[in-house]
Formats: C-alpha cells, sequence, structure tokens
C-alpha cells in the first residue's frame, strides 16, 4: 500500500543526480582521460570517438523501441549482417549502390515485419520468435555471400563513401547519419504520441488497452523500425570496411544490451529509453578509445571497461534505493 | 492489563520524507494475545508506520520496545528474527508452485545440499498447518485457489518462522462475501492457538468491532485515539478518522423512468462471449446511475469487457447511442464515448510512468498537433486541470504516478476518463475496492454529479451490495454469467439482492 504524502524523493526536482547520473560519470570519464592524455580532448580524437560509436548506436536506437515495449529483438546481428551482404552482393553484381542501399532496407523492413507479426499476431514469445528468425536470416547472409567476405575493386567509391568520407574533410558522413537518426528517434520517442505510447506498452501492456492503445501495433511499428536500423548499421560498417561478412552481427547483440544496460539508468532510471542509449554508447566508446590513447593492451581494457560499468550502474542503483527507503 | 513491559511498545515514531511528516511521534503498546486495530485513512501514515515496524523503512524519530527492550532494526531480516513477521495487502505468492513450496519458500530443505527436499517441505507445511488448525490443501497450485485460501497460505508462511507479533496489511480486501466472516474468526482464534498478537490494519469498521481488541487510529500522520473496543462507538471511530466535513452523503433524485426511458444509451440483450451465449437483458438510460451487482464471476465485468471491446468475444451486438454496434476495439469504442476503468487499479496505470504521461495517454491524439508532435504545454496545463478538479494530492506533475496512494490513483483514472470527448458511457469497475470511507464518498459523489448534473451514463459494477444501494438508481443482477434480476431504486431490498445474487431468490430467469 502507498501513501498519498510522497514517499520518495526520487526521478525529480531533488533526483538530477539519479536522473543525470550517467551524463556526470560520462563527463569525469572524459576529464580524467584529458588530464592523463590531452589529445583526448582534441577535435580529431572526439570525431574519431563519434565516428566509432556509429554503428552500434544506430543499431541501439533501433533496438531501444523494442526493448522499451519490453520485447527483445534477438535479430538483430542478424539484421545488421543481411544490410551490409545484401548491399555489398548487389553492388558486387553491378547493381546502382542507391538501389542496393534501398533493397537492402527493404528487406530489413520485411525481416522487422517477420518478427512483428510471430509475437504479436501468432503469439510466439518476442524472444523465441526474433531468436528463430535470426537463423534463418543468418543462414541466408550465409548463403547469399557463400559464407565468406565479399569485395570487390570494381565497386567503386561510392561504396566507402558513407562509411569514410568526411565533408568538408571533416566531418565524416556517417556521423551526419548518426545525428539524424538520432534526432528522428528522439523526436519520435519523447516529443511524438508514437513514443507516449511505445513507453506506455512498455510500462503497462494490459492497461494499454483500457486507454484505447493498441499494443500490438506499437510493437509491430518497434520491431520494423529496429530492423531497418539495423540494417542501417550494417551498410555503414560494410561501407567502413569496403566489405561485408555475414559475421558482422555475430557479437552485436551483447554489445549493443550493453549500451541499453547503461542507458537505462538514465533519464528515466529502470526503463529502457532513447536518450539513455545514446549517453551509454558514447560512454562505452569514450572508454575504449580513452584507453586506447593511454596505450593500454586489450585486457586492461576489458578490465577496466568493465569495472566502470559495474561502478556506474553500482552508484546509479545505490542512490535509487536510498531514495526509496526515504533516507 | 499486566504489570510487566508490554510485548510491542511504540514510542513517539517518526518517519519523514522531503517536505512531510508521514507519521508523528505515534506511541502505543500492544499486549500479549491481542488483537490491535490500525485504522485511518489512505495515507495517514498507517502503511509507514507498519514499514518501520518491519525494518523497511530507517526510524528518524523514537524506537521500538519489544519486551521492554530497545530494538534497532537494520532491516527487514532483523525485525522478522525479534519476532515481527507482516501478510502486505497484495499476494506475494507463486502462482504454480503449491501450498507447501510457498510456505518454505526461501528456506527449503536440501538434500545433500542440492536436491530440495518436498518430502520435508511438505512436513514443515504439515506442522504449520496444524497448529493453526486450517485445512488448506497443500499441493494445489496457488492460482487454482480462491482468494480466502490464498490469503491462509500467506498467513501460513508468514507465522512458519514463529513471530510474536503479525501484522495483517487489510487481509479482508480480497476476499469475496462469504469468505470475510469465517476468516475473522480465523484470526481471532490464532490469537490464543498459536500465541500471537496481531496488529490488524484495515478500512472496514465493523471488522474491527468484531474481532479487535484495541484500536489506534491515525489521521494525517498522528495517532488521534487508541480505546479499547467495547468502551467506544464506531462513530467515535470514524470522528477520529476523518475531519467531519469529509464525509458527505449521497443524494439521488427521484427518477422519472417514463421520460428516461426515452433516451436509452446502452441497450443489450444477448453476448457471446467464452464460447457461452449470455443473456444479459439490460439497458442504461441517459443521466443515469445503473449497478451490476453479483458474486465473483458472475460475469458483470466480462459483460462490460466485452461491451468496451477490450474482451475478445465471439459474437456482440447492441445498441450504443442510438447505433446498433458489433464489433469495435476499446479505441473504437473510446471516441464512440465509452470507456471502462478497470476492476484491478494497476490495470489502469502505467506505473513506470509520471502523472503527465499517465493523464494524456488516454488523450494523445487530442494533445498533439496533426504531425503528431505532443503538445507538451497543453499536456501539463490538461494535466494539472484534471488533477485539480478531482482533488488529487501530488507533490508534483513529474512524479510517478506509483508513489500515490489507492484513492489518489482511482480519482486519476476516473478524472481522465470523464475528460474522454463526448463520453456518454462510464463504466467503474470496482472503484472503491481498497478505498477508506473519505475517498469512497468522494467517488459517490462524483459518480452521482456525472450522471445529475453532466447528464452522462455510469456503470457501476461492485461486490458491495450497500454501496450500490447508496448511489444506483436501478441494480442489475447477474448470476452465472447472466442477468437475473432488474430492480429499480423504489425496490432496493438487500435481503432478495442477494437472494438472486446467490442463484436462490425467484425461478432464477
Amino acid at each position: 500500500m502507498t501513501e498519498a504524502k510522497g514517499k520518495t524523493k526520487s526521478k525529480n526536482g531533488t533526483g538530477i543526480l539519479q536522473k543525470y547520473g550517467l551524463l556526470i560519470i560520462t563527463i569525469l570519464v572524459c576529464i580524467i582521460f584529458s588530464a592523463l592524455r590531452p589529445t583526448f580532448h582534441g577535435m580529431g580524437n572526439i570525431i574519431n570517438i563519434v565516428s566509432s560509436t556509429v554503428v552500434l548506436c544506430i543499431a541501439g536506437l533501433g533496438l531501444s523501441l523494442v526493448m522499451i515495449t519490453g520485447e527483445i529483438d534477438f535479430a538483430c546481428g542478424a539484421e545488421l549482417a543481411a544490410g551490409g551482404c545484401i548491399v555489398a552482393v548487389l553492388a558486387k553484381n553491378g547493381v546502382n549502390y542507391f538501389a542496393a542501399v534501398l533493397v537492402a532496407l527493404a528487406v530489413c523492413a520485411v525481416i522487422g515485419t517477420i518478427n512483428g507479426i510471430l509475437h504479436t499476431r501468432v503469439g510466439i514469445p518476442g524472444f523465441i520468435a526474433t531468436m528463430g528468425v535470426s537463423f534463418v536470416v543468418d543462414g541466408i547472409n550465409k548463403m547469399i555471400t557463400g559464407s565468406t567476405r565479399v569485395f570487390s575493386s570494381t565497386w567503386g567509391d561510392i561504396f566507402v563513401a558513407i562509411g569514410q568520407k568526411r565533408i568538408g574533410g571533416v566531418i565524416p558522413i556517417s556521423v551526419i547519419i548518426l545525428i539524424v537518426v538520432a534526432i528522428l528517434i528522439l523526436v519520435y520517442t519523447e516529443g511524438m504520441t508514437n513514443g507516449r505510447k511505445l513507453y506506455a506498452v512498455g510500462a503497462n501492456s494490459d492497461a494499454c488497452k483500457y486507454v484505447g492503445i493498441d499494443a500490438r501495433k506499437e510493437k509491430m511499428k518497434a520491431f520494423i523500425i529496429s530492423a531497418i536500423l539495423c540494417g542501417l548499421g550494417g551498410i555503414i560498417n560494410s561501407s567502413q570496411l569496403n566489405a561485408a561478412t555475414p559475421y558482422m552481427g555475430d557479437t552485436t547483440l551483447v554489445s549493443l544490451l550493453t549500451m541499453l544496460m547503461l542507458g537505462a539508468t538514465f533519464y528515466r532510471s529502470g526503463v529502457f529509453n532513447v536518450p539513455g542509449t545514446i549517453v551509454g554508447a558514447l560512454l562505452v566508446n569514450i572508454i575504449n578509445n580513452g584507453m586506447v590513447l593511454m596505450g593500454a593492451k586489450t585486457w586492461q581494457q576489458y578490465v577496466v571497461q568493465g569495472a566502470i560499468m559495474l561502478f556506474a550502474v553500482t552508484v546509479i542503483t545505490i542512490m535509487n534505493i536510498r531514495a526509496k527507503r526515504g533516507n | 492489563m499486566s504489570n510487566t513491559a508490554p510485548l510491542l511498545s511504540i514510542k513517539e515514531l517518526t518517519k519523514r520524507f522531503t517536505g512531510v511528516t508521514a507519521v508523528d511521534h505515534v506511541s502505543f503498546d500492544i499486549g500479549q494475545n491481542e488483537i490491535h486495530a490500525l485504522i485511518g485513512e489512505n495515507g495517514a501514515g498507517k502503511s509507514t508506520l507498519c514499514k518501520m515496524l518491519t525494518g523497511a523503512y530507517s526510524i528518524d524519530e523514537g524506537h521500538i520496545e519489544i519486551n521492554g527492550e530497545k530494538m534497532d532494526f537494520k532491516g527487514p531480516a532483523d525485525s522478522m528474527k525479534a519476532g515481527i513477521n507482516m501478510v502486505y495487502q497484495e499476494r506475494n505468492l507463486i502462482g504454480y508452485l503449491n501450498a507447501a513450496q510457498n510456505i518454505c519458500l526461501g528456506t527449503e530443505n536440501m538434500k545433500a545440499g542440492v536436491v530440495v527436499d518436498q518430502k520435508a517441505m511438505r512436513k514443515r507445511a504439515e506442522a504449520v498447518r496444524e497448529r493453526l488448525g486450517v485445512d488448506t490443501p497443500l499441493d494445489v497450485p496457488i492460482e487454482k485457489m480462491g482468494a480466502g485460501a490464498q490469503q491462509l497460505v500467506e498467513i501460513m508462511r508468514a507465522t512458519s518462522t514463529e513471530p510474536k507479533i503479525l501484522i495483517l496489511d487489510e487481509p479482508t480486501a480480497s476476499l469475496g462475501e462469504g469468505e470475510i466472516e469465517p476468516f475473522l474468526k480465523f484470526v481471532k482464534k490464532l490469537t490464543t492457538d498459536i500465541n500471537i498478537s496481531v496488529i490488524y490494519i484495515t478500512h472496514k469498521l465493523e471488522e474491527i468491532f468484531t474481532i479487535a481488541d484495541k484500536v489506534t487510529v491515525m489521521a494525517d500522520g498522528k495517532k488521534t485515539m487508541t480505546a479499547n473496543i467495547p468502551d467506544i462507538t464506531q462513530d467515535e471511530c470514524v470522528r477520529a478518522m476523518i475531519r467531519s466535513d469529509k464525509i458527505k452523503s449521497v443524494v439521488v433524485p427521484p427518477m422519472n423512468y417514463e421520460e428516461a426511458e426515452k433516451h436509452r444509451v446502452l441497450d443489450v440483450k444477448e453476448l457471446t462471449y467464452d464460447g457461452k451465449t449470455h443473456h444479459v437483458e439490460f439497458h442504461v438510460n441517459k443521466g443515469e446511475v445503473v449497478g451490476f451487482y453479483g458474486l465473483v464471476g458472475a460475469g458483470r465485468t466480462e459483460t462490460m469487457e466485452v461491451i468496451s471491446g477490450i474482451r475478445l468475444c465471439d459474437k456482440k451486438e447492441f445498441t450504443f447511442d442510438g447505433e446498433t454496434i458489433t464489433s469495435g476495439d476499446s479505441f473504437k469504442m473510446i471516441q464512440k464515448g465509452m470507456i471502462l476503468t478497470p476492476e484491478l487499479r494497476n490495470n489502469g496505470i502505467f506505473p513506470s510512468l509520471n502523472l503527465v504521461e499517465n493523464v494524456c495517454t488516454l488523450f494523445v491524439q487530442k494533445l498533439a498537433t496533426k504531425f503528431g508532435m505532443i503538445k507538451n504545454k497543453e499536456s501539463r496545463a490538461f494535466t494539472e486541470e484534471v488533477l485539480k478538479k478531482n482533488g488529487t494530492k501530488y507533490r508534483s506533475k513529474n512524479q510517478l504516478i506509483s508513489d500515490l496512494s489507492g484513492g489518489n490513483i482511482q480519482k486519476i483514472i476516473i478524472g481522465r476518463s470523464v475528460e474522454v470527448e463526448n463520453l456518454k458511457l462510464l463504466t467503474v469497475d470496482e472503484p472503491t475496492a481498497g478505498l477508506d470511507l473519505g475517498a469512497k464518498s468522494e467517488i459517490y459523489l462524483k459518480i452521482r454529479h456525472l450522471a445529475d448534473d453532466l447528464g452522462k451514463s455510469v456503470v457501476f459494477i461492485s461486490s458491495e451490495l450497500e454501496e450500490l444501494m447508496k448511489v444506483c438508481n436501478r441494480i442489475y443482477i447477474f448470476y452465472e454469467g447472466d442477468v437475473v434480476k432488474e430492480v429499480k431504486r423504489e425496490e432496493f431490498d438487500n435481503h432478495m439482492i442477494l437472494g438472486y445474487a446467490l442463484g436462490g431468490a425467484g425461478d432464477g430467469r
């Protein structure tokens, strides 16, 4: 039973620390790295950090939508690889690059639709539905690529443009794509009715029917957008590598979950959310980048990355518990 | 009562949250084998007080003594060790496990340290059962049990740690009409059978006078009275609980049925759901409050959920506002001006969202531009208006709705529902469950105001016959999915209505 006299001081007003804790920790990490290595806060390096975030961040924004509704898109890695592979295979066979991109995105949209139908219409749990789809898509990726790296010297510069070219020699096109996608998704979830419905579905899908929200429709949209954005991430990734392999997405899900879990401590604590995903993605990459600049060995990177994450989540969790207990 | 120190002594207990003192220097004693009722409105501080007793909240001022010994609880484990255990209002049982497994949950007996020893657990559960003198089945999954049996399992689990003091938080809130009396007898017997004292939190005054030895009344975080039960009257309790101006009487203006029948808002004959055709012949007139009475499971909720497009059905055909409707989900029905507030309050809210989001989710289309952009300013202003209009107590529009009390949540759910554009029919399903007298009377007034002043129609589903008789113009009685009787206000008689609800009176259909 709850009492009318508010029993928590969290989530607003005095709760700024809880709400924005992750951002503060991210800034602290930046300050520490800057103090240790002045090159860290150079313009070049900052762009470096952001551009290395692009692929996972775009895919993560997509996955966030699904996770907000309380489901998971297990197929995000396969979708990412599909995006890259389809573009590469088509481009190798002389199809116009932009047409190839459109085909790849369309195929991903279809994959997302299948995920959505299996879960919302057939009624299979989201995790299992997307897992099954993930294996099928993975298999098809391997079929069209012959289970190997797809590369061609004839597809020309256009293939690497979105991944490697910089506008005015400074800002990578991929970063601009990320910014555009991030703004669109932010507006979608934080500013539009769609987002309000999305968070409502995640908060209590049973309550949705009482306020006239079709939870199945919102989940469907989330699955489709997630698949398209994962595919877009894969296209950019293949462009960065100037090649595509069906194995590109093998570790995607774990990396994305790391970002999203971190993000869930930010802004709306305890709930997956889009602003949190962006900050989470930045934090992960800042740590990696900083460690590289420090000349750290790979194992050291893993240890520090793990430690900082545990620290961040622990601090924020403790703050939340304290606020709940009222002292 | 005795010359030694009391079993439990609460001394000047105080708990402050930012800006509010939830419990303000409360002191009282609880003796051996005593049933001590703790009453007060929602938000009076009963729960906060008990959470300090169980160690869930830290104590800001004052202390607790057990047998004269000062206690210092660092957390629930300390309190449990000291002999205090609590049964919460919400069930905390695992549905697919049986009673024995639930009773031993967390303290399972192990074979060789790895395998759960079902036999030993069963034996332990049997011992508990014997001690309490009940005959609850131990090997039926919890979800297959009735509310009363589940409640007993909760109590069995709580008493399996052999506490000296058992706190029961509104134990009868989820029980059906017939289950309450045996339950009260059981609690009464418990105190002597297993030598225990009970702190009994409730809203229902009748219960207190049936079982309690003493009562402590709280209001606004302060103790207003502690008294021995036979020494006081129900009225005195009520007066100690609330400022007298808060309970207003409900006035139902007489109805001119001939006139009212001309504007039938809803007209239903038959509905087919769950593979069965149900004869639910009823209608609702404009400006009328119609009550649905029946036992739990008599099909009242199901009927209105089918009509409101929330529950899937096999076939429906009814007339709403002159239009014949055979299909339509809740979104469509809300647009047509029909909305239902859910039986379980938690189904009406989004706990991890704030007040603005909770109020405005129902109006996402209305409070947005053509392109689907949310109008934030309007949303906030609208929320404030709804909260104000309904007298909701809140700190900030950004606070989570789950921080509010049940009464305030209910006010928000009903408050936002009546804002639905061109609303014609509001269905409220058990709107007063678990609310205190003050909050209940506010809901009654709200319902009457909707019907009398705004000309809306209301279907009022409730298991409390008394409140239906107080508020409604007519009552339909449900039995096993069908409407078996219509009663007009002039003919209200609780024996007759109860008779039909039990399927006895008349020839049924």
